[in-house]
């Protein structure tokens, strides 16, 4: 074995100009961008090619053929009384198993709980938590009646015929009615339609507003929209009756959430359920848990005793919504353009409460302000109505996009009145980086930045002076140029109190006899390539490369407990986490090698596969493994075996402890981005074109740029879309007319001119890696940026109303002065 | 997914295939390239008892002669982009063609007769072959019969075919070359349906004078088109004029999820005038 070994360290290859005795010294985990595939480097997706050639499964992919499809009979009406369903036609069909009604699925499994669960004094609420209709439906479209059949064609078919007899009630459609004392009270048990309420207080504001030079006050109003994935949503429920387990298989964001919310309703043991999430065609936010189908299928599988797939059609899937909120805001100025108070009222419609947590998303938005800017006295007010709509499924910006949104029009508001120029404005009244950290009113700790440095540098990259040279030489052509900035603050990495998972995240590293590296952690992803990250962080630690690692995800047989996917935080926690794990794994190589080298572990370095003493003499990490695994008593001496390590990673910059005003802080990290669009209205038509995009983003320490690229471009196109064209529209009953991509504009290609890119490192003082959260940002940011490029462009025809998207309609109803939109 | 059974058919004739229609009664649908019946089937919006799939019918073809260009029913946007005839005789109908979106996937199956068939008013192919003054060629077991484009589109999803009539071709004048021309479409983005469609084109007559064709699209539940003389050269008083008689004409307006009432009426007279000014030259 010895000779064999000292034959192999004989023949590791070096690399060509590479000087080794430097190679050696570097620390791996300090590796940044050293083109090792380390912390730093682009290094391509490590599954990104099986993606390309359509080799990867997902979900619908791993319908077994015995498995039987479910179709749902969903309430046509926002509110009614079930009288009756006949259901005799559709059992009668061919290729029906079972037909269901939420009488009977009641008998058999309780509500889902909710993931988020109400505070004392609201702790005794429920919510509408059951998988099918009980008695009443609560609002258009929730499931009332599950049709099994042998195939999906069968089960539909025999969905339709299935006849239900409502008697409608009055329905709470109108957030304002909702919250009036008379307003029917849509959730059974509660006492109003208030879910929740926040009040924000810092300085004296009224005297601020009261020695202002100047008072602008406005509305934003935002339509709903969806996060529109390319996958739908689809469950897959294995019941295996010898052993009494179920397996789910799924768009899972939160599989451990999941498992929890799951085995409740069923009265099972968590041990008995296993939550596998595959590869995922998108998720932002709308795949966490909490869907009530999840509890369904799960259920049925169960009953029936075989597999059960659900494969929610695109109709569907558009019915998850979100950001209906009408926000009223007043801000405050001198004449140079400080800004000296800020105050924001406003009101979002939650639709029902379910199981899922989408309904704090207007939470979060009364926390960010004042955002980037150094605003003294700072007033806002949430008031969060439940109506008769579907529960909010959550969505990439979590609510932070809307206050960036709020924050940013206020500004331009201000500049405009003021007739200063918006980046001008913006300029005078950010925090210097010397002021921070800073706690915002909210209590969220703002950990690091350079919001003058970024605006100074978008400025540059977007070409700001030459774009208001362009737009004075547009006026009269009938397209009128429009130049928007958009700063935006993300709060990431969320670890609320109450919530399950919260605030950490775990990875398990083990090496096999042969050397393979293997990482479970409680992270996934939604096919954004965190993987690649986490397995760059690991082989920066141990000198391998990023290809060597395999990283595990999405199943909570294999893997930590853990969120899944939310709040950027598969790098933001789940990195350090494997960081943490990778190093523990190390250590143990590290003894290993240095029984076998003869020298102490501390001297020992690890490139290229191999552990590398002082002396140059080295022995390959194949080799330790194999050695640890067959010769324990010589080769790991000293380690406790196996060569396996498990480690959380906590945040620091949270606080949970409600400080002396009663508030705690429950985001820990701070990206931020500046976002400068172009834009050309057509005067003639209200068509809006986007000429030019440029953004700069600081989320600190990058571990793989060019996947943090793509994030943003990804986010950016989402802001854009939702500015301009992305809207859910209801009839009066609120039954969905946006319901396929013909009707829902998602922006294309063609829509989006190159997005330019600046990125700027100024690390978290908080985090180990000197890393903030990544992936989520940069929606909130492009969404404010078309919407005061829209506003710039309309000029005089821009009303003190916002309402978003600014579609060619709306646009052309201000353009024509033919009336409000 | 598609709930229910039905009858798919694939004639090997044409007299086979009007028998088929003749029999199935109005429950028929022709196959066109399925871009839009097959999503309506599997969204339980149609109830189709028989699809006709006319696919060994011999309508792919684009075919022309002296005085007419005739476009098979079943010819797909990809056949019509490659066709050189196409191009040459019927710019207009090549820029409409151009702009259709959706991609390779749809050039390669969805077909203009299929479009027209449907007349959903927010489509690129009624305003522009009513433009063009195309006719329609429809077959039953009655015999066929060719429609002119001011009577084959009635009004939304509504032409006088009957369920028992198959689309065989559009038969579209093309005796004198065509002169100047111009085709828009106003869109909310990329992936919108159009919202206005213009077209506009002139020729001369061998007595010299000049004959304008032009249209407005998706503004009205039915195309609105017209055709104008002049003995000189059209200027832009000629197109404001233009664009009068067909404003005029719009005493519908069609809304639909994209564009609610009020919007095309804001917006049609800019979208045709600019068609009509790039066709006498000025833009």
């Amino acid at each position: 074995m010895a000779q064999t070994r000292r034959d192999e360290s004989q023949s590791r290859p070096d690399k060509a100009g590479e000087p080794q005795g430097q190679a050696r010294q570097t620390t791996p985990s300090h590796d940044h961008a050293s083109g090792r595939g380390g912390i730093g480097d682009s290094v391509p997706r490590i599954d990104g090619l099986r993606y390309t050639k359509g080799l990867v499964r997902y979900s619908a992919d791993l319908i077994p053929q015995t498995s039987l499809h479910l179709a749902l009979v969903r309430s046509p009406h926002p509110r009614a009384r079930l009288v009756a369903i006949d259901a005799d036609a559709a059992r009668a069909m061919e290729g029906v198993v079972a037909v269901i009604g939420g009488a009977e699925a009641a008998s058999l499994c309780d509500p889902m709980p909710p993931a988020l669960p109400f505070r004392p004094p609201h702790a005794d609420r429920q919510v509408i938590g059951r998988c099918l209709a009980v008695d009443e439906v609560a609002y258009t479209a929730q499931p009332v009646v599950a049709v099994v059949a042998e195939s999906i064609h069968q089960a539909e078919a025999a969905a339709e015929s299935v006849v239900v007899r409502y008697e409608i009630l009055d329905p709470v459609l109108d957030p304002d009615r909702a919250l009036l004392a008379d307003a029917p009270i849509v959730h059974p048990g509660w006492s109003s339609n208030i879910v929740a309420q926040d009040r924000i207080v810092a300085g004296d504001v009224d005297a601020a507003f009261q020695e202002a030079d100047c008072v602008v006050r406005g509305e934003v109003v935002m339509h709903g929209s969806t996060a529109a994935p390319m996958e739908t949503v689809c469950y897959i429920g294995d019941w295996d009756d010898r052993v009494g387990r179920l397996t789910m298989t799924g768009s899972f964001q939160n599989p451990h959430t999941t498992r929890w919310q799951i085995a409740t309703a069923l009265r099972m043991s968590e041990a008995d359920v296993r939550v596998v999430a595959p590869a995922m065609g998108g998720g932002f936010g709308l795949k966490m848990a909490g869907h009530v189908e999840e509890g369904l299928v799960a259920l049925l599988s169960r009953m029936l005793r075989r597999p059960v797939a659900y494969v929610e059609n695109r109709r569907d899937n558009l019915l998850a919504h979100s950001r209906e909120q009408r926000h009223v805001f007043e801000i405050a100025g001198m004449r140079d353009g400080r800004v000296v108070a800020f105050r924001n009222s406003f009101v979002a419609d939650v639709g029902i409460v379910g199981p899922g947590n989408g309904w704090t998303m207007p939470m979060v938005t009364a926390t960010v302000f004042p955002t980037v800017y150094d605003v003294a006295n700072v007033e806002v007010s949430a008031t969060l109505a439940a109506t008769n709509a579907v529960p909010w499924q959550p969505i990439r910006g979590y609510g932070k996009e809307a206050a960036n949104l709020v924050m940013e029009r206020a500004i331009d508001s201000l500049a405009r009145e003021l007739r200063l120029d918006p980046a001008l404005v913006r300029a005078r009244n950010l925090l210097p980086s010397t002021a921070l950290p800073r706690r915002l009113p909210s209590g969220l700790n703002v950990d690091s930045g350079d919001y003058p440095a970024a605006l100074e540098g978008l400025k540059t990259l977007f070409g700001y002076d030459e774009w208001r040279a362009r737009q004075q030489a547009a006026r009269g052509t009938g397209y009128s140029i429009g130049i928007g900035l958009g700063f935006e603050l993300t709060p990431e990495g969320g670890a609320r109190p109450g919530a399950f998972p919260s605030g950490f995240e775990t990875a398990s590293i083990r090496m096999s006899p042969t050397g393979t590296v293997q990482v479970a952690i409680g992270v996934t992803s939604p096919g954004s390539g965190n993987e690649t990250g986490i397995a760059q962080i690991v082989a920066g630690v141990l000198g391998l490369p990023p290809h060597a690692i395999r990283v595990l995800q999405g199943d909570t047989d294999v893997v930590p407990v853990g969120t899944g996917n939310a709040s950027s935080r598969a790098l933001l926690y789940g990195g350090p986490a494997a960081h943490l794990a990778a190093e523990d794994l190390r250590r143990k190589l590290a003894i290993c090698a240095g029984n076998l080298l003869a020298v102490a572990p501390e001297t020992i370095s690890f490139a290229d596969g191999f552990a590398i003493g002082p002396d140059g003499a080295s022995v390959s990490l194949k080799d330790i493994a194999l050695g640890v695994h067959t010769d324990p008593f010589r080769v790991g001496k000293g380690i406790d075996l196996p060569l396996e390590a498990t480690r959380s990673f906590q945040p620091s910059n949270v606080q949970v402890v409600p400080d002396e005003k009663g508030r705690i802080a429950t985001y820990s990290s701070f990206p931020y981005s500046v976002h400068a669009a172009a834009v050309a209205l057509d005067e003639g038509t209200g068509v809006v074109k986007l000429l030019d995009f440029a953004a700069m983003h600081d989320c600190g320490v990058m571990v793989n740029p060019a996947l943090v690229t793509g994030q943003l471009k990804g986010a950016i196109a989402m802001g854009v879309g939702a500015g301009l064209w992305e809207e859910l529209t209801y009839t009066a009953g609120r039954a969905l007319v946006a319901d396929r991509f013909k009707t829902y504009l998602l922006p294309r290609s063609t829509d989006l001119p190159p997005l330019r890119i600046g990125h700027m490192c100024t690390p978290s003082p908080f985090h180990p890696l000197g890393m903030k959260g990544a992936g989520e940002s940069g929606l909130g940011g492009s969404l404010a940026a078309v919407t005061n490029a829209v506003a710039d462009a309309l000029g005089a025809a821009a009303p003190s109303t916002t309402v978003v998207p600014a579609t060619p309609p709306r646009l052309m109803a201000l353009l024509s002065g033919s009336g409000t939109p | 997914m598609i709930r229910h059974a039905f009858q798919y058919e694939r004639p090997r004739t044409l007299p086979a295939a009007v028998v088929l229609l003749r029999e199935a009664g109005s429950e028929a649908r022709v196959l066109g390239g399925g871009s839009m019946l097959v999503p309506f089937l599997s969204s339980g919006l149609d109830r189709a008892s028989l699809i006709l799939d006319p696919i060994w019918l011999d309508l792919d073809g684009v075919h022309a002669d002296a005085r007419t260009v005739r476009i098979g029913a079943r010819a797909t946007y990809a056949t019509l982009a490659a066709s050189t005839v196409i191009r040459e005789r019927l710019p207009l109908l090549a820029a409409m063609v151009a702009d259709i979106t959706g991609g390779a996937g749809l050039w390669n199956l969805a077909t203009l007769g299929g479009a027209v068939c449907l007349a959903n008013p927010s489509a690129d192919g009624p305003g522009c072959l009513a433009a063009l003054d195309a006719r329609f060629r429809l077959a039953s077991v009655a015999g066929e019969r060719l429609v002119p484009a001011a009577d084959f589109f009635l009004g939304a999803f509504s032409t006088c075919r009957r369920p028992d009539e198959i689309l065989i071709e559009m038969v579209i004048p093309a005796e004198t070359p065509m002169g100047r021309n111009s085709y828009r479409k106003l869109k909310n983005a990329a992936s919108s349906w159009p919202i206005v469609t213009a077209s506009a084109f002139t020729t001369r007559r061998e007595d010299g004078v000049h004959i304008v064709r032009a249209s407005l699209g998706a503004a009205a539940p039915a195309p609105l088109a017209g055709i104008w003389t002049f003995d000189t050269t059209p200027d832009l008083s000629d197109a404001s004029a233009i664009a009068d008689a067909l404003i005029a004409r719009m005493t519908v307006e069609w809304a639909d999820e994209l564009a609610g009432p009020g919007y095309r009426r804001a917006v049609a007279r800019t979208v045709l005038e600019r068609v009509l000014r790039e066709m006498v030259g000025i833009s």
